[in-house]
C-alpha cells in the first residue's frame, strides 16, 4: 500500500473523532492531492457501512415475553456460588495436572539420578528380597 | 437520563412488570446488535439476550442511573457475551455452520443474494476478529456509540479505543479479502 502509515492513521481517526484544525487541514490537502488516499477513504467507508448493515437487531419473536417469564420464574442465572465453584473447579483442574506432572518428574529424577529414594521403600522390598524373587522358577 | 426513562425505571424498581417490559422492548434491538455482533447469529444469542435483562432486573435496585439504561445493559451484554466466547473456546463449540449464513425462506433476487452474501461475509469476518477489536467495532459501528461512550462502556482510555478501531478495521479488511479469495 502506497499510503503513508501516519496519514492512514489520521484518516481512520478523522472518521471517529474531530481532528484538530491543523490535522484536519493537512488531511484535506492530502486528500485533494492523492487519488490513492481518496480510494483508501472510500474503501474504509464501504467497510464501515458493511459492518453497520450486517448488524442483526432482533431476537426471535416474543423475546420480551420469554424474558419476563424467565424473570418471573427466577430460574435462570448462575449464582455467585455457581460462578465460584466453576472457577474453583477450573483452577483446581490446572493445579491437579501440574502437581501430577511434577510428582512424576520428581519421582523419575530421584530414581534415575540421585537415588534419593531407596528401592525397598519404593517397592516395599529390599535388594535381598528382589534377588530371591528373581531366582524363583517361573513355573 | 431522560425524565420519561427515570419514571419507567422507578416503576420497574417498584415491581411494575409492564414498566420492565417497556425497558425490554426499548433496548431489545440494541442488546441484540451487541450480542449477535460478538457471538454471531448462533442459537444461544437469544439466551444471552434474556440473561442480560434478567441480570439487569436482579440489580435494578443497585442501579443509580449514573449511566443510561442502554449503556448499562450494553455493558452487561458485552460481559456475558465475552464470557460465552471464553466458554465456547474452551469447549471448542464454535463451528462455522453456527455463524450466520442462513438463507431466508423463499426465492431471492440476485441483488438480495448479493447483499445477503456480503452480510454473511462481514459477520463471518467479525467472528474471526480478535474479541478486543470486535467489541470496539460493534459498539462504534453497529450500536452507534461515540468513541467516548465506547471508551466509557469498555472502561478503556479513548486512545486505546481509537487505536483498536483503526487496527480492527484494517484487520477486517484483510480477513474479508481472504474470504473473498476463497
Amino acid at each position: 500500500m502506497s499510503v503513508n502509515r501516519k496519514l492512514l492513521k489520521l484518516l481512520y481517526r478523522s472518521l471517529d473523532v474531530e481532528l484538530a484544525e491543523k490535522q484536519r487541514r493537512r488531511l484535506e490537502a492530502r486528500l485533494a492531492d492523492s487519488e490513492e488516499l481518496r480510494r483508501e477513504r472510500d474503501r474504509i467507508l464501504a467497510l464501515r457501512k458493511a459492518i453497520t448493515e450486517s448488524s442483526s437487531r432482533t431476537f426471535r419473536p416474543g423475546f420480551a415475553g420469554r424474558t419476563l417469564a424467565r424473570v418471573r420464574s427466577g430460574q435462570p442465572t448462575r449464582t455467585a456460588e455457581d460462578l465460584f465453584f466453576e472457577s474453583f473447579k477450573s483452577v483446581f483442574r490446572h493445579i491437579a495436572v501440574v502437581s501430577a506432572v511434577l510428582l512424576v518428574v520428581l519421582a523419575a529424577y530421584s530414581l534415575t539420578h540421585r537415588d534419593l529414594v531407596p528401592k525397598d521403600a519404593i517397592y516395599y522390598a529390599s535388594d535381598i528380597a528382589f534377588g530371591r524373587i528373581l531366582q524363583l522358577p517361573v513355573f | 437520563m431522560e425524565t420519561a426513562e427515570q419514571e419507567v425505571l422507578a416503576r420497574a424498581k417498584s415491581g411494575d412488570e409492564l414498566a420492565f417490559r417497556t425497558i425490554i422492548e426499548k433496548y431489545e434491538s440494541r442488546v441484540a446488535a451487541t450480542v449477535t455482533g460478538i457471538l454471531g447469529n448462533t442459537a444461544d444469542v437469544d439466551d444471552i439476550g434474556q440473561e442480560t435483562f434478567v441480570r439487569f432486573y436482579q440489580s435494578i435496585h443497585r442501579f443509580r442511573g449514573d449511566s443510561s439504561i442502554g449503556t448499562y445493559l450494553t455493558r452487561i451484554a458485552i460481559n456475558l457475551s465475552l464470557n460465552e466466547l471464553k466458554r465456547r473456546k474452551k469447549k471448542e463449540r464454535l463451528r462455522p455452520e453456527d455463524i450466520p449464513g442462513d438463507s431466508p425462506p423463499g426465492p431471492r433476487s440476485e441483488d438480495e443474494n448479493r447483499a445477503s452474501d456480503a452480510r454473511v461475509a462481514v459477520q463471518r469476518g467479525l467472528q474471526m476478529l480478535d474479541p478486543k477489536f470486535r467489541t470496539v467495532l460493534i459498539l462504534r459501528l453497529m450500536d452507534g456509540y461515540s468513541t467516548r461512550e465506547t471508551a466509557e462502556i469498555l472502561r478503556l482510555p479513548l486512545g486505546t479505543v481509537l487505536s483498536r478501531l483503526a487496527r480492527g478495521q484494517a484487520r477486517m479488511r484483510e480477513i474479508l479479502e481472504t474470504i473473498d479469495e476463497k
